[in-house]
């Protein structure tokens, strides 16, 4: 099951004054967008708002179903999978735990799944009954986009994965986004690392002062010139 | 002396009168009953007032309260009891208060530490050992059967009888104890105390000790506790281990609550409902008690706040509308910024680790009076941990901190303010209700209030925000509110401020003005050290700056050189280098 994300006209505020003003996004399947801009740009405050823990006004959509009216937990339950900033991993859990208690149905549907991730990322198979806070912060990552895709939703949102990992394992865990999408999930990745985004994604949307300050194809945008939308002015 | 010429103003005199009349007109009829029972619900008004100290005021839920009351009772009736009618029997007050003052001085010193839920266990534990001892040790609580037989109060000489004398004293007590706790928190005294419990690290910041306050308040508490308890022995003339026991606490939390948390007038209205409510529902019978939960129930609905609160909705029904404070008279003194040179800032070799995590790596830096120093960075690269290491919110693993020669990184927050380094928050943590002039110059605490006050009026004109000085904090928009907040640290009289994201949340045509201020007053002399995101901000105010990436200092210089510095530019593209 595959479906696009469209985010049509989306303003969201914090105590009284606008965060996001008039955000129009869309994130089709099989592709990632790269939400790129400074810390305070509003790149977390979006993501929170498709997820439906901020507040915010406008359309957004997974396919041609409405989502914006939903609580949090029911627009999970329609498809978006959240990964939220710094792992929210449950610590005390094991491995297959943590991916367990994602998944809604029964003890059949639940092992194909829980293979499924394990094949997504063979580096937690060998993990499966490790407690979660033993893992290594790349594979804490892994774990949370796992538990995240354990439903397989049409959409997967990320917020910062790369934030606190080594280059090299950031790269690896960015190589598993591009194959996730591949795989048709439409993936929109809030990310401040823009070299290492632009370098998987398919199209860039960089946010400054709560609107979009610039979108095309990644393959346009070199991270020079992100620098300049950001640092330099 | 000023104190007590301050406290008997008019209004002050007039108040103590009506709750001594209110006080006396409760045993109204004139039969012994009424006049106990109007004593008691005396006696409950004065352990409620102390309670407010704790709750109320300081905000720590203590449990304790109810034991403290009746190890005061046990101390009165074992002074009167081997006093005997000897001239020592005037000591059975103030032994009932000095002990649990102690004993709370004492206990306060560790468990005032703690977070609300285990401070509320370790005063819960206090009072059940308090009742231990009172059941256990026979040879001098007289164990479960308490002690029994003591006289009534004796007051150099002067026999305060059960019934109109010993009414007249409780109730002459709780208006002198009321008119005082009044006193206390008149003006921006309260509001200061209000922000330390509300928001202690704000508070702290602009050089509250809120440690020394909470346990000021802990230990009048108990004293008045003990206060309380001693008069009850002399009324009702025995004591037991039920006089200390939790149904005394649940009482005199239920009267707080219900009453109103930190109005006077709360405490006594609560005090009053809790002796005589159940009194009113006698004829009732057998179902007296479920009426009386009903009717508690009832007021806690409807006045969540509290009793004392209804009163100010209705009188503000009255009032056509808050009249504006007035403008505060300009002073020559009530310049912002001292007139001498302010000292250097010098920051060597800071580290903080966080579970394995460098936040801050070997940072060094310094800021002078007339300096604006931006401190940028991408996300996570341990700005705002700088911040809180330079101002003491938090202690660094190693490395110093000075203004000139004085050494600040142990010291708490409170001493950091008060050397003259204030500091803003993420948060704009504001008391909602005060005026946005009163909540500025709480940030002038220390001074009186008219000072304070034209102190915080030159700090919102210093940002533009005069116009609105008499507008009620809480409904200002978010971005104007962190703009208050950082007046109200001006307020402080700083020599050097730390800004943490001053321009988020405000428009740009803010940004445009704050940026200004902020210029205006590092020409004036004041140094300013700014953790931004907004960088164009930054660089209309701030001449240099430094980069952090990963907790380390990776570049520091002239701020446009630093946005064109390589390095800078490729950690905030998160370039693998």
């Amino acid at each position: 099951m595959s479906a696009a994300l469209h985010i049509e006209s989306l303003t969201a505020s914090h105590g009284g004054e606008p965060v996001l003003r008039d955000i129009w996004l869309s994130v089709e399947p099989g592709h990632i967008v790269a939400l790129l801009g400074a810390n305070g740009a509003g790149k977390t405050t979006l993501l929170r708002a498709v997820i439906g823990l901020v507040a915010s006004t406008g359309r957004i959509r997974i396919g041609d179903r409405r989502i914006d009216q939903l609580s949090p937990d029911r627009r999970a339950r329609s498809g978006l999978g959240y990964v939220p900033e710094g792992r929210r991993v449950f610590a005390g859990l094991t491995v297959r735990e943590n991916i367990e208690v994602a998944i809604g149905g029964g003890g059949k549907l639940r092992g194909r799944r829980v293979d499924e991730m394990f094949a997504l990322f063979p580096s937690l198979a060998e993990k499966l009954g490790d407690r979660a806070w033993r893992l290594s912060g790349g594979q804490q990552q892994m774990l949370a986009i796992a538990r995240a895709l354990a439903n397989r939703p049409p959409v997967l949102l990320l917020d910062e994965p790369s934030l606190g990992l080594a280059p090299i394992i950031t790269h690896e865990v960015f190589g598993r986004l591009r194959a996730i999408a591949n795989d048709g999930v439409a993936v929109l990745l809030a990310e401040q690392n823009a070299t290492r985004a632009l370098a998987i994604a398919d199209e860039a949307v960089v946010l400054a002062r709560g609107g979009v300050a610039h979108r095309g194809p990644a393959a346009a945008l070199a991270p020079e010139a992100v620098a300049d939308l950001l640092v330099t002015g | 002396m000023s104190r007590l010429r301050e406290m008997a103003t008019p209004a002050g005199v007039l108040v103590s009168v009506f709750i001594l009349i209110a006080g006396i007109a409760l045993a109204r009829g004139g039969d012994s009953y009424a006049i106990r029972l109007a004593t008691l619900a005396g006696i409950q008004a004065l352990l409620a007032l102390g309670y407010q100290m704790v709750f109320g005021h300081a905000g720590a839920l203590s449990l304790a309260q109810g034991a403290l009351f009746g190890l005061g009772a046990y101390m009165a009736a074992l002074v009167a009891l081997s006093a005997g009618g000897s001239g020592w029997a005037s000591l059975s007050l103030p032994a009932a208060m000095i002990a649990p003052a102690l004993l709370a001085a004492i206990v306060g010193a560790v468990v005032l530490r703690l977070e609300t839920h285990y401070f509320a266990l370790a005063t819960l534990a206090l009072a059940q050992l308090i009742h231990l001892g009172a059941v256990n040790w026979e040879s001098v609580s007289g164990g479960a059967n308490g002690l029994s037989g003591i006289p009534t109060l004796a007051l150099f000489g002067i026999d305060a009888a059960r019934g109109w004398p010993m009414l007249l004293v409780t109730w002459g007590l709780v208006a002198v104890i009321a008119l005082d706790t009044a006193w206390r928190r008149a003006g921006l005294r309260g509001a200061a105390q209000d922000l330390a419990r509300d928001h202690p690290l704000a508070a702290a910041s602009i050089g509250i000790d809120v440690a020394r306050h909470r346990y000021v308040e802990f230990v009048a508490g108990a004293a008045l506790a003990g206060l309380a308890g001693g008069l009850q022995a002399h009324v009702v003339g025995v004591v037991s281990p039920d006089g200390a026991d939790l149904a005394v606490m649940i009482g005199c939390l239920t009267a707080v609550v219900v009453g109103g948390r930190t109005r006077v007038s709360g405490a006594i209205l609560g005090a009053i409902l809790l002796v005589h409510l159940p009194e009113w529902f006698r004829w009732l019978e057998n179902r007296q008690l479920i009426a009386y939960g009903l009717a508690t129930l009832l007021m806690v609905v409807l006045a969540p706040d509290g009793l004392a609160s209804l009163f100010d909705r209705a009188l503000n029904v009255f009032r056509p509308r808050r009249r504006a404070p007035p403008l505060p008279a300009l002073t020559p003194s009530a310049t912002l910024q001292p007139v001498t040179t302010g000292p250097t800032l010098r920051a060597r070799h800071l580290s903080k680790s966080y579970g394995g995590v460098r936040a801050v790596d070997n940072v060094s830096l310094h800021l002078r009076p007339r300096e604006a120093l931006a401190v940028i960075g991408p996300n996570g690269s341990g700005k705002t941990t700088l911040l809180n290491l330079v101002t003491g919110i938090a202690r660094p693993d190693s490395g110093t901190v000075t203004l000139d020669s004085l050494s600040i990184d142990r010291a708490p927050a409170d001493v950091v303010a008060r050397a003259g380094l204030a500091r803003s928050f993420q948060t704009a943590d504001l008391p909602a209700t005060l005026s946005t002039l009163d909540a500025v110059a709480v940030g002038a605490h220390t001074r009186p209030d008219e000072m304070a006050r034209a102190v915080a009026w030159r700090a919102l004109q210093r940002l533009g925000l005069e116009g609105d000085a008499a507008t009620p904090v809480g409904t200002l928009p978010a971005g104007r509110r962190r703009l208050v907040e950082i007046a109200r640290a001006l307020a402080t009289r700083p020599w050097l401020l730390a800004l943490d994201e001053p321009a988020a949340g405000l428009s740009s045509a803010e940004r445009a003005a704050l940026a200004s201020a902020l210029s205006r007053l590092v020409a004036n002399g004041l140094g300013i050290i700014i953790v931004e995101h907004d960088l164009d901000f930054l660089a209309r105010v701030c001449p240099r700056g430094i980069c952090l990436d990963r907790g380390r200092v990776i570049a520091a210089a002239p701020f446009a050189a630093l946005r064109r510095n390589a390095d800078v530019r490729a950690a905030y593209i998160g370039d693998a280098r």
